[in-house]
C-alpha cells in the first residue's frame, strides 16, 4: 500500500520536475504561437540595454556587465558591451565584426561556426523565430505575466556548448525581456534587456565595422 | 692576466653562492649572497581577481574574461569565458597538482592545455613554490628562480619587495617565456603581457574593476 503510493507520489510529481518553478506548462500552444508570429511580423527594431551575469556554478560567483542592445530586421545585431570592459559585437548578415581592447577583426560567421551558433540563438531570440529553429526542441511554459521557452538541444554539436536554454517573453506583447543559456557544466548566462524601444530608427551605420 | 683570472675567479665564487651560474641573469650588481625572499609575502588565499584577457596566437586573435578564485587555502581556479558569457576552460591549480575542470571542445587539445597549464600556472604557482633555490640582485631588482628539471623560472621584484615585476622562464640556452608584469601589493596584477619568444603566441591581460 505504501509503495503504490509512493509509486503514485513519484508520478505526479515526475511532471512538475520537469517543468521550471514558477511556470506550467501551456496546453494551446496554438496561441501562444500565432501571438509570437503576429510580434516578430510586427517587429522591425528593437533598441534595449542588457545586463548580462555570467554565473560559475562550481565556484559560486558570477560575473556581471552592461551594454547596449541593438537589433534591425532581419540579421543585424550590435551588442556594446561598455562595463566593466569595452567589447563590441556587430553582425550584420553572415558578417561578423568583433572590437576588444586589442584589435578589430570581420569575418564571415561561417568560418566559425560557434559563431554561427550562437549568432543564430541571438536572433532568433529576439526577433521571436526561435521556435521555428530547427536545432532545437521546444517546450513553451506560462507563469506570472510571463511565457517561458525551453530549448533543448536535438544536435550532438549544439549539446557540447548548451544543455538548454530559457527565452523569457512577456505575455502582453511577446517581446523578449530575457534568454538564459545553460551550459552542460552548471555555468549559465542570462541576458536581460531594460528600457526597450521597439520599431525606433537606427542608423544603418551601427551595423557597420567601426 | 692575474688579475683577470682573479676577476674570473670571483665572478665564479659569487656565482656557487647564489646557485645561479647557468642562467642568463648576470651578477653585476650583486651585493652579496643574503637576499630576503620577496614572493614569501605573497599570501595563500588571493581575493578574487577578473582580467579581460586577449590572446594572439600566430594570425589567431581570442578574447574573453578570466577569473581567478581560491577555493581554499593554495587552491586557485582560473575559469575563462567569452565576453558573451561562454566557457572555454575552468583549471584548478593545487600546489603543484593540476585538474582541468572543464575545457571547450575545439580547445582540448593536449599543447593548448600544457601551454595555457604552464602560462597561467605562472601567475599564480610561485605562491606555492616555497623557498626559493637562486637568489641575486641584478640592476636593483631581487631575482628569486626556481629550477625544474631543465628550467629555470625567474621571479623578479623590486629592490623593496614591494611588487613583482616580471616572471621569465628560461632553459640553459635561452629565455623562452617573459612576462611583464604591473601592480602594486602582494595580489595577482593590475596588467600583465605574457610573451612567448620562440614563436607567437601573447596573452594580454587587464584587471577590471566590476
Amino acid at each position: 500500500m505504501r509503495n503504490s503510493l509512493l509509486f503514485l507520489l513519484m508520478f505526479n510529481t515526475l511532471p512538475l520536475l520537469a517543468q521550471p518553478v514558477g511556470f506550467r506548462k501551456v496546453e494551446n500552444e496554438t496561441a501562444f504561437r500565432s501571438g509570437m508570429q503576429k510580434a516578430a511580423a510586427e517587429l522591425q527594431s528593437i533598441r534595449a540595454d542588457f545586463i548580462q551575469e555570467k554565473v560559475l556554478s562550481m565556484l559560486d560567483d558570477k560575473v556581471v556587465s552592461k551594454g547596449i542592445f541593438l537589433f534591425a530586421k532581419e540579421s543585424k545585431l550590435r551588442m556594446e558591451y561598455t562595463s566593466p570592459f569595452e567589447y563590441l559585437m556587430i553582425i550584420n548578415g553572415d558578417k561578423v565584426t568583433i572590437r576588444d581592447r586589442q584589435k578589430t577583426n570581420t569575418f564571415s560567421s561561417r568560418s566559425n561556426r560557434l559563431f554561427t551558433i550562437i549568432n543564430n540563438i541571438i536572433l532568433d531570440c529576439v526577433r521571436g523565430t526561435v521556435l521555428q529553429n530547427k536545432d532545437f526542441k521546444s517546450e513553451i511554459f506560462s507563469g506570472n505575466k510571463k511565457y517561458l521557452i525551453k530549448l533543448t538541444p536535438v544536435k550532438s554539436e549544439l549539446k557540447d556548448y548548451f544543455s538548454h536554454l530559457h527565452v523569457y517573453i512577456d505575455m502582453t506583447d511577446f517581446a523578449v525581456q530575457q534568454f538564459d543559456m545553460f551550459e552542460p557544466n552548471g555555468d549559465y548566462t542570462s541576458i536581460r534587456f531594460s528600457n526597450r524601444k521597439d520599431n525606433v530608427e537606427i542608423s544603418p551605420a551601427e551595423f557597420t565595422a567601426p | 692576466m692575474w688579475k683577470f683570472l682573479r676577476q674570473n675567479l670571483l665572478l665564479l665564487s659569487t656565482c656557487v653562492v647564489v646557485s645561479a651560474c647557468a642562467s642568463s641573469p648576470v651578477l653585476e650588481d650583486s651585493t652579496g649572497p643574503v637576499v630576503s625572499s620577496c614572493i614569501q609575502h605573497y599570501p595563500d588565499m588571493l581575493p578574487k581577481t577578473v582580467y579581460h584577457a586577449s590572446v594572439d596566437a600566430g594570425k589567431r586573435h581570442l578574447s574573453g574574461i578570466l577569473i581567478f578564485k581560491n577555493t581554499a587555502p593554495n587552491i586557485t581556479r582560473a575559469v575563462f569565458t567569452s565576453e558573451t558569457g561562454l566557457t572555454f576552460f575552468d583549471f584548478e591549480f593545487s600546489g603543484n597538482q593540476f585538474r582541468v575542470v572543464s575545457i571547450m571542445k575545439n580547445l582540448n587539445r593536449k599543447p593548448v592545455i600544457k601551454t595555457l597549464r604552464n602560462d597561467i600556472g605562472l601567475l599564480i604557482r610561485f605562491r606555492n613554490r616555497g623557498t626559493s633555490t637562486l637568489r641575486m640582485i641584478k640592476d636593483h631588482q631581487i631575482w628569486e628562480g626556481f629550477e625544474e628539471r631543465k628550467n629555470t623560472t625567474w621571479y623578479v621584484s623590486d629592490s623593496l619587495c614591494t611588487s613583482l615585476q616580471s616572471i621569465q622562464m628560461e632553459s640553459k640556452r635561452k629565455t623562452y617565456i617573459h612576462i611583464d608584469w604591473w601592480g602594486t601589493g602582494f595580489i595577482l596584477p593590475d596588467s600583465a603581457i605574457i610573451r612567448h619568444l620562440s614563436y607567437p603566441f601573447t596573452i594580454h591581460l587587464k584587471k577590471l574593476t566590476e
